[in-house]
């Protein structure tokens, strides 16, 4: 017998402490002792077969995360590659996951390990969704005291880093973006490899991307031998000449289902229940003197682009010769470029603001820095902006709430006169305020129905405002995935209004070729939150997209060159949409059903519980009007209607009761009644079609066992 | 992308997800009942949303608060982002549980009444004997006396793999002074007094008895947990069962996989590597498959109880002197109860040829030398001096031979920090001083054939020049010219210019002066790859970055620079520089 199975038996030595002090103290009256064993009998933490968690999250009960939650604890160990497509919520089903641990004292040292750039992300959602703080190391000493930590992959894996964490024993170890380590040869591969784990989670939508070998990898990293070798699974599963075709993906999905879980957009989209996002892009024709200073800017931009807008320092120290002014370094001259970039189609005001910092650089050569000079002097003349004419229209047609998103503060300030100028209240919400300063603006915002929330980026990130359904985006970022969060904000789950988005682009400027872009080729408003990534993934991702859009941009001879790079840069992105599309359909292929599949497939081998299981929160399953509303006015959580379908037909295990015919109905034909019990002691009954798919809910009821 | 802070005033007034109602109407009644203990006032502020207002010593629970504001809902929390929620797992509860948890550790019932117990006064019975082993006994006195019972409430956290099961279980109702498991009749009045269903008896209507104290904590808890862990045992069992099969299959296909692994690997790095993987998974595979029991004790309920008691003095044939008492509640037909005083376990009731006799522990304290008795089951003989012991007052097993041995005989050993008898003591020869130790840790040292223990000895690496060896901290050495890996003194000798120790494997002679150098302080020479110290190492004038031994440059009289013999005229005796220099012509004036 391995010593593993040897029970330890051991008492927790802070409630023997506890209990030894009580133990000398007076007898206690029986009121409070009745009280206190009360309150353990209310601390305790079930098994898996409840997740206990959920009532204290802020998110909605999607029944495929609880189910993909369900099956990794229970089935799993605690153990897998969460492989939804993109939008579907890995980062949720995995927070589920790690607070199901937590509680039963599983989970008590947690890493996250993802791309750096999704760091804040994962420790605002757990944060705000979760109630969890995790910290972000970012000194190797931090990790003496640290036990929930996000950190990127790359400074994981530094050495300093990676030594103080494969130092510790973790529990709990969470992959965000697993697919950027498939190559078993790579140093972040390797890293995950020696870290000491109990339990660990994969998130990638895409396991598999130009090899199987990549799945492979992912599988052998959390489960080693679950394929066997290497040369025995390109033996048994891999089509000789093509590296991405399995021989017989049924017997791959056979071996995937016992580390992998897929769930398909197509199998869930009608429980996500999202408003269609309706785009709007109003004519915005820039006044001549608007024309005339982009005209001008974008020729000294592309000049400087060309010529080289830095000098070198001994020509600096000729030209400026004792100049007492202080010196600006070379990155702070290409901020001033990147930011007069950006502002080009903000505001007049904001261009010149930068225009005049970029003067003031020392570096910068003396005949750029006159040009600067006289463009911020025009730029301060424009005093009509023909943005600003258009949101005025648009505020004075939407008297519900509005958020309008810029980047740029000289911007924020106009668009602030002018709300109040029309007479509501502006809320400016940008990174500067503290975070109590920004609970108190968002509360305003809720509050005031008229109000206008003015947002820099920093708006678009962590913040729920489904309140509002009308988003103007008065500039536009070059990178389409500050669009997306943006959008995000508001049309995400508890939306149910249509979205407007709004876009503020004038016609001729860079803006509008952006917007074309986002619009046409990447269908930017027409996405599920997440397909971007899936997008943008063989083009190398939005950052990618940004860097080349102001690479063609400012490379181009005059507008005719630039249009026709557009195009070309038109032509990559649909090539990158077909591949990330074909990736998605490939790795569907080898991962296993996902319930509605299984569902379709089995359907006829199913009993009714189990169909009612499996479809419920896929697409196979509709309710009839008015049924979801009486669910949620008895109070029954998807949770409970698992448990009580479960109970009907324990998994694996034979049917106890059988459903019984309840009539019919005009619209979904002959019924059943089935009626299960929950863990909680309550009855719950259930009046379904289940001879045929799609599957009908009709009714609802639920009686105290 | 599924946060759900819906705005309020669209959404129709509904009830909160069930689970979160489910969680709340669990945790409102515990919240309003802490309050009304602990004098918090709870003011409502909306549906499901409250202040709490704390007074100055409940505040040390809540960070020191004065007020808190708690919303049982999401919708509450919703309305105010400030408040917090009060949920299984949240910090809000977590603290409520610690301030309830910080009271009511004990609960004393009061005294079981005999009438309620059906008692009446009974005469000792004149037949009582003690079974004993090895001495004799002498009754001393019968009397009244009040023993306390109780009953431990805990909370067992049973864990294998990645299954968690908790409870609260409640032990038996144990004697606590004697440590045996109280009769049923005893056990169903306990219950019924804690059920408040029958009231204690009035200390006035209690005839006199001397109360026997209870057990000290530390040993009442063990014999508490005992009970629990009896109790336990199937479902830990089943736990267990169930955690072997899996840790068997996982470690199936593990050693499966590394062993094909493997099976191509000549590459010793490469072989290092995987073993270490596999180990590491195996590792992990055997702790996450380990089944532990966590007993949180919680509370414990005590009444007290009328006996009949009747002590004895017992001798041992070694003169040892200790008390033993039996003892018989004041109710109906209960027996009488001999229990050992060590384990609590009941001897066999009297006449009926009881297996189990009682030992008198060698172990005597006080002023009196007063001894005390074990059962012969949980009571052990010395291997050395053949007494009898109970379990606290020596050892089990001698880590040599596994035979027991008393507290006079038993030592541990300060090198493998492990217990054996004095039978099986050595001395280790340690440089810095003599000490005992067990004969398992003494070994001779592979260099001075010293018996030293395995604290102070080191292994000499396998490439050490005369191979592995244990050696004594006297005979060993670093080697300093490799990777400071030990070696034997027999083995090193001292480098001429840093005075370390090197081995032979690291070590060479300067082919200048053939002294013995470590190889951090030689280098090849360039030219002809000879081994130079740094002291006989030279330079040439043409190429200083070149190097070359002493004795292999000449120095040039004009310039005083040294030059390789491929940059040194031998016909001018001059360096090439200068030599070319000698034979240009004269500048003009």
């Amino acid at each position: 017998m391995p010593d593993s199975a040897v029970p330890v038996w051991s008492v927790d030595e802070r409630s023997l402490d506890l209990f030894a002090r009580q133990l000398d103290a007076p007898s206690a009256s029986r009121a409070w002792y009745e009280l206190r064993r009360d309150a353990e009998h209310v601390a305790l933490v079930p098994g898996f077969d409840r997740l206990i968690t959920l009532g204290g999250h802020a998110i909605k009960e999607l029944p495929h995360q609880i189910d993909v939650a369900q099956r990794v604890l229970r089935q799993m160990g605690g153990r897998a590659i969460l492989a939804d497509e993109v939008g579907l919520g890995k980062t949720i089903e995995a927070s589920i996951i790690y607070r199901e641990l937590a509680i039963r004292g599983l989970a008590r040292r947690t890493l996250i390990l993802t791309p750096a750039s999704l760091v804040g992300q994962w420790q605002g959602e757990l944060e705000e969704k979760f109630f969890q703080h995790f910290d972000t190391p970012t000194d190797p000493d931090d990790w003496q005291r640290v036990t929930r930590a996000i950190v990127s992959h790359d400074r994981a894996r530094s050495r300093r880093h990676a030594e103080e964490i494969l130092r510790h024993h973790w529990d709990l170890v969470i992959v965000d973006e697993a697919h950027k380590i498939k190559s078993h040869r790579g140093a972040t591969y390797k890293f995950i490899e020696k870290i000491e784990r109990d339990f660990i989670l994969l998130l990638t939508a895409t396991p598999l991307q130009n090899d199987m070998r990549e799945l492979y990898n992912l599988i052998t990293l959390l489960r080693p031998g679950q394929l066997g070798t290497w040369e025995e699974f390109r033996a048994a599963h891999l089509v000789g000449g093509d590296p991405r075709k399995p021989k017989d993906p049924e017997a791959l999905r056979a071996l995937t289902h016992a580390v992998m879980i897929r769930t398909r957009r197509a199998s869930v989209v009608d429980d996500l229940d999202l408003p269609p996002r309706r785009p709007r892009h109003p004519a915005v024709k820039l006044t001549k003197a608007e024309a005339d200073l982009y005209e001008r800017t974008t020729q000294f931009l592309r000049r400087l682009y060309r010529e080289g807008f830095v000098q070198h320092e001994e020509d600096e120290d000729e030209a400026e010769a004792g100049s007492t002014k202080r010196r600006t370094g070379k990155g702070m001259v290409q901020l001033a470029m990147i930011h007069l970039r950006q502002r080009l189609c903000s505001s007049a005001k904001a261009l010149a603001e930068s225009l005049a910092n970029l003067a003031e650089g020392e570096r910068i050569k003396p005949e750029h820095r006159t040009i600067a000079r006289q463009l911020a002097e025009r730029a301060r003349k424009v005093k009509t902006h023909a943005k600003l004419t258009v949101l005025t229209r648009i505020l004075k047609e939407t008297p519900d709430r509005v958020v309008v998103f810029s980047d740029h503060r000289p911007t924020i300030e106009l668009i602030e006169q002018r709300v109040k100028a029309l007479g509501r209240t502006p809320i400016v919400y940008w990174g500067a305020l503290t975070s109590l300063e920004r609970d108190k603006r968002i509360r305003a915002f809720h509050d005031d129905e008229r109000s206008v929330l003015i947002a820099t980026r920093a708006g678009s990130e962590g913040r729920n405002l489904q309140i509002c359904n009308v988003l103007v985006n008065y500039d536009l970022p070059w990178n389409p995935m500050v669009i997306e969060q943006r959008i995000g904000r508001v049309h995400r789950i508890g939306q149910k209004r249509e979205v407007h988005i709004v876009n503020l682009a004038a016609a001729g400027t860079i803006e509008s070729y952006i917007l074309q872009l986002l619009d046409k080729k990447i269908k930017l408003f027409e996405l599920v939150v997440g397909e971007l990534d899936l997008i943008l993934g063989e083009f190398g991702g939005a950052q990618k997209f940004e860097v080349r859009l102001a690479d063609e941009w400012l490379s181009a001879e005059n507008d005719a060159d630039f249009e026709r790079r557009v195009e070309t840069l038109g032509l990559d992105l649909e090539r990158s949409s077909a591949a990330g599309r074909e990736q998605e359909q490939l790795n569907s292929a080898i991962a296993p059903d996902d319930n509605a599949t299984r569902l379709e497939r089995r359907f006829d081998e199913l009993s009714v519980p189990a169909r009612l299981r499996l479809g419920l929160g896929t697409s196979h399953l509709v309710k009839a009007a008015g049924w979801e509303a009486k669910r949620q006015r008895l109070g029954v959580p998807v949770t409970e209607l698992l448990e009580a379908l479960e109970s009907i037909e324990p998994i694996g295990d034979v049917i106890t009761t059988q459903p019984v015919p309840a009539g019919s109905h005009p619209q979904y034909g002959a019924l059943v009644r089935l009626t299960g019990l929950t863990s909680s002691g309550r009855a719950i009954t259930l009046v379904a079609q289940v001879e045929r798919l799609p599957l009908a809910l009709v009714d609802i009821s639920v009686e105290a066992a | 992308m599924t946060a759900v802070r819906r705005p309020s005033e669209r959404r129709p007034r509904k009830p909160p997800p069930a689970a979160a109602e489910g969680a709340a109407s669990r945790i409102r009644p515990l919240l309003e009942r802490y309050c009304k203990l602990a004098k918090v006032k709870l003011i409502p502020r909306g549906a499901d949303l409250y202040d709490m207002k704390l007074p100055p010593a409940e505040r040390t629970h809540f960070s020191g608060r004065a007020t808190v504001r708690v919303a049982l809902s999401l919708e509450a929390l919703e309305r105010d982002p400030d408040a917090e929620m009060a949920v299984l797992g949240g910090p809000f509860l977590g603290a409520l549980l610690e301030a309830i948890r910080t009271r009511a550790g004990r609960l004393s019932l009061g005294t079981i009444s005999p009438e309620d117990a059906g008692g009446r006064r009974r005469t000792p019975d004149t037949e009582l004997t003690v079974p004993i082993r090895n001495g004799t006994a002498r009754r001393r006195k019968s009397a009244l006396a009040t023993h306390t019972v109780g009953r431990l409430l805990a909370r067992v956290v049973l864990r294998a793999g990645a299954v968690v099961e908790e409870s609260v279980i409640q032990s038996a109702v144990i004697d606590l002074a004697t440590g045996v498991r109280a009769d049923d009749q005893v056990t169903a009045l306990f219950a019924e007094l804690e059920a408040r269903r029958i009231a204690p008896a009035d200390p006035g209507d209690l005839p006199d008895a001397v109360p026997v104290p209870a057990r000290p904590p530390a040993e009442m808890l063990q014999l508490l947990l005992g009970d629990l862990r009896e109790q336990s045992a199937v479902r830990v069992a089943a736990r267990q069962a169930g955690a072997e099969q899996g840790v068997a299959v996982e470690l199936e296909r593990l050693d499966r996989y590394f062993a094909s692994v493997l099976s191509d690997k000549t590459d010793p790095d490469d072989v290092r590597t995987i073993t270490a993987l596999h180990e590491r998974r195996r590792a992990e595979e055997m702790r996450r498959h380990q089944v532990m029991a966590i007993v949180h004790p919680l509370q414990l309920a005590q009444a007290q109880v009328l006996m009949q008691r009747v002590e004895w003095e017992i001798r041992s044939a070694r003169g040892v002197r200790a008390r033993f008492a039996a003892q018989r509640p004041i109710a109906g037909a209960a027996a009488w109860i001999l229990a050992c005083p060590q384990c609590g376990r009941s001897l066999a009731p009297l006449g009926t040829g009881s297996p189990a006799e009682l030992v008198v522990c060698v172990h005597e304290e006080g002023e009196d030398q007063l001894g005390h008795c074990a059962c012969d089951t949980c009571a052990t003989r010395c291997s050395v001096c053949a007494s009898d012991f109970c379990a606290d007052h020596g050892i089990a097993h001698c880590r040599v031979d596994e035979q027991p041995a008393c507290e006079q005989h038993a030592r541990m050993c300060p090198s493998c920090r492990m217990v054996h008898c004095t039978a099986h003591e050595g001395v280790c020869a340690d440089a810095e001083g003599e000490h005992p130790a067990c004969s398992a840790c003494l070994e001779p040292c592979g260099s001075c054939g010293r018996m030293v223990c395995n604290r102070h000895a080191e292994q000499s690496r396998a490439d050490a020049p005369k191979g592995s060896r244990r050696l004594c901290s006297a005979c060993v050495r670093h080697c300093e010219g490799g990777t400071n890996e030990p070696v034997g003194v027999d083995e090193v000798a001292q480098c001429a210019s840093c005075g370390r120790s090197v081995c032979t494997a690291h070590q060479a002679v300067c082919a200048v002066d053939g002294q013995l150098q470590c190889s951090r302080h030689l280098r090849r020479a360039d030219g002809s790859g000879r081994f130079v110290c740094e002291q006989h190492r030279a330079a040439c004038v043409a190429e200083p970055e070149a190097v070359f031994a002493s004795d292999e440059v000449s120095v040039c009289p004009v310039c005083g620079k040294t030059a390789c013999a491929q940059h040194f005229v031998p016909e001018s005796g001059r360096c090439v520089t200068c030599a070319r220099l000698e034979t240009a012509e004269p500048l003009p004036h």
